[in-house]
């Protein structure tokens, strides 16, 4: 039978390659055909060069590995020939995903040639065993021990291979993390470069997974590392290392500060050097507090701003520098703002890379004083392409990207490139995001001129040709919301907006620009008295095209509409006449025929609106058409109609008269819109709706979550009598309540003794079950046996005994922050708005506490991360106890504000002894959480006690 | 982490692709297509790190809300768990442009951005010694070799060795084991395997003459 060997096939394809697509793809088919029968034979050589084949294939085109792929990889894998073995191990990370199971089969194999007497068998298995490991814990688990023993192999080769092995082995099985970690700091002294530098390797990814804490005691090796090795890439990563470490541990700053500045000047190396720069500033060296920190800051700032500055030279170099500088930022902004001109210049930058990292750059370096100045600049980015329109980017683009390939040697003309980087739409989208949050950044605290804000806005919707409409209307409707000053701006420019039919035609395919519409639509109806012409505002709102639009924006032109109508019709009356008469009811003539159109529409919400409307104004234009010219009223004293005369007559005739001299209906309207003035919503301002007394949202629907106690019936009945005991005494926990109540500040809770023993024994039975091959326990559960239920904070709403103290709270910490604001308001008079917004009427504004925080660390640490290897005590207990210590101290550390919510009812205990069969989820959102304790009587007196000892 | 190692020349086609961080297939491609379609529009001159607005690399076994890059592309129901899209994510995709060839790397933030600049180099003078030379074509047929090459190089996406002597003189030896497994008419002789000869002068220790000569018999 004729073979194909892999040139071969490469050779087919590509003389395939130049004719048509559908020869090509038959091709594959037949070779794909051929391939099967060879993986089917029992040729072993035949069957690795099928999986060779299919792997390349897979390579280039989306094909899906053939059926029983992953089997006859773990045959080539089996055999005992080298390089046959090398081809199975090579295609085995292609060939197993995560639901094949053919990685069981693999185990026996492996271990055998991980164990292998000859030096080269193994690194074979140890090339595809990082992706193997990471699909299947049980593997990891297995071959963990192995792996451990080949970190003493007399091969460095294989020493380092095994070690890089680890790390996806603990990341799999992180309870093998413990033992081996002896073993891995013993590697860091390794007499081989090579498997210390692997070991570093490996360091850095765990204490970049699970934070720098465990990996604290390695510093004297690695410093050791830092001070005699000469190894570039061995130095940079134990560098970036300590930028990991030195936050957790201050004190190394002092002692790393040394080699690293004699690294920074000695090293001829720009990536070490960079890297040292980068350390300094993210590891928390550059601290103002320190003597040196300010001249080190000056120096790495420097170093940045000169790989800044160099103009023709290494674009790398600009890249990172400003990548860096964004991280100096924070703690030394003055020293960056030297360089704003360069930066600046780097937003023009032909390269969209260099563009991003400028960009994020600049809005970190946004401050009061260059807001304006920054805004402008990156709007200037925008504005050029509004002479194209607005889908000729791609065009020219892609024009470039041909132009690209056929030359790629030819100079480019920067200034083609500059703009079409600029064009991408993409980038312009980034580009306007950017623009909108430093304006919006924090409440607008950098803004001092809200006109401008508004007019950047419009001009953002004018040019941007992307879609952020949304968030336009979103920071205008704010903006004119909070600011009351500039509402009469806005209304001023929006009317403009409004009758711009050009921008509206633009809005229609739904590219953004609606949203901009929207605004002034909305804008110019809430404001209307600010209308410079609100009959013309309606005939635009009301235009004949208005038709084509979407019907959100219909419904709300129509109800723009009315308000304005409303607004217009009140004030006719105050100065009423027969020219107003006449005027009135021909605008609404004009308004009802704007909204005949919409009686018939399809939309339901519009249709209604055209409906409400129209009968509306049947009843004013009757009413207007029955209304007899003020002659009644003032026939008797003025005979002839003098307008002027007329109206100022019927004001002063009003109080004797019942009947006003104008049509009542004309009030129909304005009420209906101006009842209650809109104020933004303060922030939180929904957590702060007190929940009403009855309302339970963390008891469970149905107890134990509709399963039964299967599990845990032998403790469930242990513990069913302690419980009695705390209820039966049910004086004990009333008086409980009352001390709490007396001594608010008083909430430090003491752990039930059965703390230790319970931990204790769910350990006991969680490693008896461990091993159990039916017993069912899902994946995360390490991390949930050493979490007590006790520490879980559990979320309780407030009661009757929040409601007795809360008025007092709530208003002098409403106070506080109205007074914050009036400061703030003091230093910078002009923006005048309101910033915390409105919260409802008894609110506490303190209901969002820490807790909150700590009870979500606490839970998300899993896997990994929940491996702490600092403590020497067994695993089981150790977590809870350490984490109960810390529980502790933080609890004093609580104001004692927040202890006096901390109150334990009979009813607290209900729902927790309900939970306790489960992972406690707490309802996150910000309520109050209250940590309630399982309190036997002992643990009661002790709080009795307390207040006498302090 | 290395999350991947891609080379593909200027037209697209992969010449290799190897993915640390496990991903669907189609995901894979339509990665490699994207990255292409990104980089063969930068200009010459420009800087080595590729960065751009809609570019987000997937990591497996997040939930959280869908690239729409990549989403257009692969409409496998996969996608929609595997795709993530991160705010803080720091992932790079740093590459070298080489005659016909793109080499790119995409790193995450625990690798020195010039670090994998210079890794890349080695890769390629690895690469050239151990074709002499070496051209696309010797990547298109020898696509295993390239592999084994890279495994050298990397490991499971940790870097292994950075001195090209070590690298070379390990792919040398995996090169003659090859051959002589080949070779050998019985499948059970692996006292042919050879251990690279000539371990690289630079390495610290070399106390162990002897130990090193037992291991090299297999004992």
């Amino acid at each position: 039978m004729f073979e194909r060997t892999l040139q071969d096939l490469i050779r087919g394809l590509r003389a395939h390659k130049a004719s048509s697509k559908a020869q090509e793809d038959a091709f594959i088919a037949e070779a794909m055909v051929e391939i099967r029968q060879e993986m089917k034979g029992k040729d072993m050589a035949l069957k690795a060069e099928g999986v060779l084949k299919i792997c390349y294939l897979m390579m280039l085109y989306p094909i899906p590995a053939p059926p029983e792929f992953a089997f006859h990889v773990v045959e080539v894998m089996s055999s005992p020939r080298y390089h046959l073995k090398q081809i199975g191990y090579l295609a085995a990370p292609m060939a197993f995903s995560g639901d094949t199971e053919e990685v069981v089969l693999t185990v026996n194999g492996i271990k055998k040639d991980l164990l292998s007497p000859h030096v080269a068998l193994p690194s074979i298995p140890l090339t595809a065993l990082p992706h193997l490991l990471s699909l299947s814990p049980s593997l990891s688990i297995t071959l963990h021990s192995d792996l451990l023993h080949l970190l003493t192999h007399s091969s460095p080769r294989i020493r380092k291979r095994s070690i890089l092995c680890l790390l996806h082995c603990w990341e799999a099985f992180p309870g093998g993390l413990k033992e081996g970690f002896p073993k891995l700091r013993e590697k860091l002294k390794d007499q081989d470069q090579g498997v210390i530098g692997a070991t570093i390797g490996v360091v850095m990814e765990l204490a970049k997974r699970q934070g720098g804490k465990n990996y604290l005691p390695l510093a004297p090796e690695l410093f050791g590392i830092l001070t005699s090795s000469s190894n570039n890439w061995m130095l940079i990563k134990v560098v970036k290392l300590f930028a990991i470490l030195t936050p957790l541990e201050p004190r190394l700053v002092r002692k790393l500060l040394p080699p690293i500045t004699s690294l920074i000047s000695s090293t001829s190396a720009i990536s070490l050097l960079y890297e040292c720069v980068r350390t300094c500033i993210v590891g928390g060296m550059l601290d103002p507090d320190r003597a040196e920190g300010e001249a080190l800051a000056r120096v790495c700032v420097e170093k940045l701003g000169g790989y800044l500055r160099d103009e023709g030279g290494d674009q790398n170099l600009r890249y990172i520098a400003l990548l860096a500088m964004v991280k100096i930022i924070p703690t030394h902004p003055s020293m960056v703002a030297e360089y704003q001109d360069e930066i600046m210049e780097s937003l023009d930058d032909p390269d969209v890379s260099i563009r991003m990292r400028a960009l994020e750059l600049v809005t970190s370096m946004v401050d009061r004083d260059n807001l304006q100045t920054i805004a402008d600049q990156l709007l200037s980015h925008l504005a050029p392409s509004e002479t194209n329109t607005s889908d000729l980017p791609s065009a020219v683009a892609s024009l470039t990207a041909i132009a690209n390939q056929l030359s790629p040697t030819a100079a480019k003309d920067p200034t083609i490139t500059s703009t079409s980087v600029s064009l991408s739409p993409a980038y312009r989208l980034l580009l306007t995001q950017k623009l909108l949050s430093i304006i919006s950044y924090d409440t607008y605290v950098n803004v001092t001129d809200f006109e401008w804000v508004i007019s950047v806005l419009i001009d953002l919707a004018y040019v941007s040709h992307v879609n952020v409409g949304e968030e336009i209307k979103r920071l205008i409707l704010d903006v004119v919301g909070r600011v009351k000053s500039v509402r009469e701006y806005a209304v001023g420019v929006l009317e403009k907006v409004l009758g711009d039919e050009d921008f509206r035609e633009r809005g229609r395919d739904g590219t953004g620009e609606d949203g901009l519409t929207e605004a002034a639509i909305w804008v110019c109806g809430e404001y209307s008295s600010y209308l410079s012409s609100p009959l013309s505002a309606i005939s635009s709102l009301l235009s004949p095209t208005l038709h084509l639009s979407s019907s959100s924006l219909i419904s709300l032109s129509l109800h723009s509409a009315a308000k304005i109508f409303g607004r217009y019709a009140a004030s006719v009356s105050t100065t009423w006449s027969s020219d107003g008469h006449a005027e009135s009811k021909a605008l609404v003539a004009t308004v009802k025929s704007g909204l005949e159109p919409f009686l018939s529409t399809g939309n339901i919400e519009v249709q209604e609106r055209a409906f409400e409307f129209t009968q509306l104004l049947n009843f004013v234009q009757a009413d207007l058409t029955n209304h007899i010219p003020p002659k009644k009223n003032i026939s008797t004293s003025v005979p002839d109609d003098i307008p002027e005369m007329d109206s100022g007559f019927a004001e002063s005739s009003k109080p004797n008269n019942d009947n006003p001299p104008y049509p009542k209906s004309l009030f129909l309207f304005e009420p209906l819109f101006s009842s209650y003035e809109l104020n933004a919503v303060a922030y939180k301002a929904q957590d702060a709706v007190r929940i009403p007394d009855g309302l339970e949202l963390d008891r469970d629907i149905v107890p134990g979550g509709g399963f039964g106690e299967l599990s845990e019936d032998d403790e469930s009945e242990e513990e069913k009598p302690t419980i009695d005991l705390g209820e039966g005494g049910g004086e004990g926990m009333e008086e409980l309540r009352r001390v709490l109540r007396e001594q608010e500040k008083k909430g430090k809770r003491r752990e039930g003794e059965t703390k230790e023993e319970r931990a204790k024994r769910r350990a006991a039975r969680k490693a008896k079950h461990k091993d159990d091959p039916y017993y069912l326990y899902d994946k995360n559960d390490k991390d949930e046996n050493e979490e007590d239920i006790d520490e879980i904070p559990i979320v309780r709403l407030d009661d009757s005994e929040l409601a007795i103290q809360e008025p007092s709270t709530s208003k002098t910490k409403f106070k506080s922050k109205s007074t914050k604001i009036k400061t703030k308001k003091a230093k910078v008079p002009p923006p005048e708005f309101d910033r915390t917004g409105e919260l409802p009427e008894g609110s506490t504004a303190s209901s969002v506490r820490q807790s909150t925080k700590k009870g979500e660390l606490e839970k998300t640490s899993s896997g990994l991360s929940a491996i702490d290897l600092t403590s020497s005590t067994p695993s089981s207990n150790r977590g809870s106890s350490a984490r109960f210590e810390e529980y502790k101290v933080d609890d004093d550390d609580l104001p004692p504000r927040s202890n006096a919510i901390e109150n334990i009812t009979s009813n607290g205990i209900h729902t927790n002894r309900q939970n306790d069969d489960l992972p406690v989820t707490s309802i996150t959102g910000e309520i109050e959480v209250v940590k309630v304790k399982r309190k036997k009587k002992a643990d009661s007196k002790k709080k009795k006690e307390k207040p006498i000892e302090s | 982490m290395i999350h991947a190692v891609l080379i593909f020349n200027t037209h697209g086609k992969p010449r290799l692709s190897k993915f640390f961080t496990p991903l669907p297939p189609l995901v894979q491609q339509s990665l490699i297509s994207q990255i292409f379609s990104l980089i063969s529009d930068r200009p010459a001159g420009v800087c080595n790190f590729l960065d751009a607005p809609d570019l987000k690399f997937p990591t497996p076994g997040s939930t959280t809300s869908t690239s729409t890059s990549i989403n257009e592309k692969g409409k496998d129901k996969q996608l929609q768990t595997q795709i993530h899209n991160n705010e803080d994510d720091d992932t790079r995709v740093i590459y070298r442009h080489y005659a016909t060839l793109y080499f790119v790397f995409v790193v995450d933030g625990a690798e020195s951005e010039l670090g994998i600049l210079d890794l890349i180099q080695v890769f390629v003078e690895s690469l050239d010694r151990s074709f002499e030379n070496v051209c696309e074509l010797d990547l298109i047929f020898h696509f295993d070799e390239v592999h084994h090459v890279l495994s050298e190089i990397i490991q499971g996406g940790l870097v292994l060795e950075t001195n090209i002597n070590e690298i070379s003189a390990c792919v040398q030896a995996a090169t003659r084991n090859r051959k002589a497994s080949a070779a050998s008419s019985n499948p059970l002789i692996p006292s042919v395997l050879a251990v690279p000869a000539g371990r690289g002068g630079s390495r610290g220790g070399s106390a162990d003459g002897a130990r090193k000569w037992l291991a090299a018999i297999g004992v």
